[in-house]
């Protein structure tokens, strides 16, 4: 983990990726996202993260993907942090190759990276480590 | 100082927008994460105009479409146009609200209901499974022949209950062409029906045939038929604003199809006022 990008949990609850000059403006973005709950107009919503996480595992199956559970953990993670692939990758210190095939749902839940891990609160761990190549379908 | 505001907002928001059209899905989580109460609120405000209510998992599942949709057309979207990309894709929004609260706009009685399922019980599913348009379903019944007329026995059977009983029997004879799609069918029943007081049997049917002679004598063109029982269609339907769910279904402007509707409906009104056998279509919901 040496190195990695360290997690931190921004008030609101929700965990956040964050490192280094990025730090301020993810906070940023999170309180802005925070007080645009809190508006009137959106009072009563909230995102639902396990359903976001099931729509993508059924799109990533629906494309071949043979771990759709791990391509839709990885895709969520990034989401949220709102970063395009390379930053990504730079972030949390794996090469870009490796994360298009996370994303491709290529590989198994067993070669995420130990920092993707790390972050709690958005996507369910043991729901993506059950979905495996063979037993899961949608 | 860093840039905030309005600005900055704007920048972020056509970040994500270019990234979705690059086809980036992980820009669909963050529009949903960072736009979806904003999506919410547009959600919410198409399900007002619309019958029926949608619960708060209602509007969770719609706001999920709506990010996936916005994914599939964000490349036609531009900031330099203004709008908010809900409020530029709104026909998507609205898509998305009717696909939650269900094709059924209009609230069924026990009366309708017990129709519908007749007819759903006796036809079986067409070859093509392709949906009649409302155009065809007219002029089906218009034609008489060989089909006898079953939508409007079943405008009798949803007149009122003393007009039901036979009309429902004979309900089974019902072509399956003709009520492939039956909820549209009942629409259009309901507004090509002549007779205010619904007194059923052969009564509806002159309305129907009168309509489609109307609209031959009319030269209205075949476009215009339709879009006009599609836009009444849907304005009979409860929605208020019936142009913007027909305008995609012909690639027309939401100004033209109004244009057109109101031409149509013009065009038959002037043939009821000239001609005394066209008089009752004057009478015709589907003309107000």
């Amino acid at each position: 983990m040496s190195g990695r990008a360290p997690i931190r949990v921004v008030p609101s609850g929700r965990a956040a990726i964050v490192v280094g000059s990025t730090a301020r403006s993810l906070v940023r973005a999170e309180a802005r996202a925070e007080a645009r709950r809190r508006h009137p107009a959106g009072r009563g919503w909230r995102p639902d993260r396990r359903r976001m996480l099931q729509r993508l595992a059924d799109r990533a199956y629906a494309g071949g993907a043979p771990w759709p559970r791990v391509a839709a953990a990885i895709v969520m993670l990034r989401g949220v942090a709102g970063d395009d692939p390379p930053t990504f990758a730079q972030r949390v210190g794996v090469s870009a190759s490796t994360l298009a095939g996370l994303e491709a749902g290529a590989v198994p839940a067993s070669s995420i990276p130990s920092c993707l891990r790390a972050v709690v609160g958005l996507v369910d761990w043991a729901w993506v480590d059950d979905g495996t190549r063979s037993d899961w379908g949608c | 100082m860093e840039p905030q505001g309005c600005d900055d907002k704007d920048d972020e928001l056509a970040q994500v927008m270019r990234r979705l059209a690059a086809g980036d899905e992980a820009a669909v989580v963050t529009l949903y994460e960072r736009y979806g109460s904003s999506i919410a609120a547009a959600v919410r405000h198409v399900a007002r105009s619309r019958p029926g209510r949608l619960d708060d998992d209602d509007v969770g599942g719609a706001v999920l479409d709506v990010c996936f949709e916005l994914a599939r057309v964000a490349g036609g979207w531009s900031p330099a146009g203004g709008a908010l990309p809900w409020v530029w894709a709104r026909h998507r929004v609205a898509g998305a609200v009717d696909r939650a609260l269900g094709q059924q706009a209009q609230s069924l009685d026990d009366q309708r209901a017990e129709v519908l399922d007749r007819l759903a019980a006796a036809v079986a599913p067409g070859p093509s499974g392709d949906e009649p348009s409302l155009l065809d379903t007219l002029n089906r019944m218009a034609s008489g022949d060989p089909a006898p007329r079953p939508a409007l026995v079943d405008a009798a059977a949803m007149a009122g209950p003393g007009a039901g009983g036979p009309a429902l029997a004979s309900a089974a004879t019902v072509p399956a062409p003709v009520v492939a799609d039956a909820g549209r069918a009942v629409a259009v029943l309901d507004l090509t029906e002549s007779d205010p007081a619904g007194a059923g049997g052969d009564e509806g049917a002159v309305g129907v045939d009168l309509l489609a002679e109307a609209l031959d004598r009319g030269g209205v063109s075949t476009r215009d038929r339709e879009l006009l029982l599609e836009y009444a269609y849907e304005k009979h339907s409860g929605n208020t604003a019936p142009a913007t769910a027909v305008a995609p279904l012909f690639d027309m402007r939401e100004v033209s199809v109004r244009q057109a509707a109101r031409r149509t409906r013009e065009r038959l009104l002037r043939l009821a006022a000239s001609e005394e056998r066209f008089a009752p279509l004057a009478d015709l919901p589907l003309l107000a």
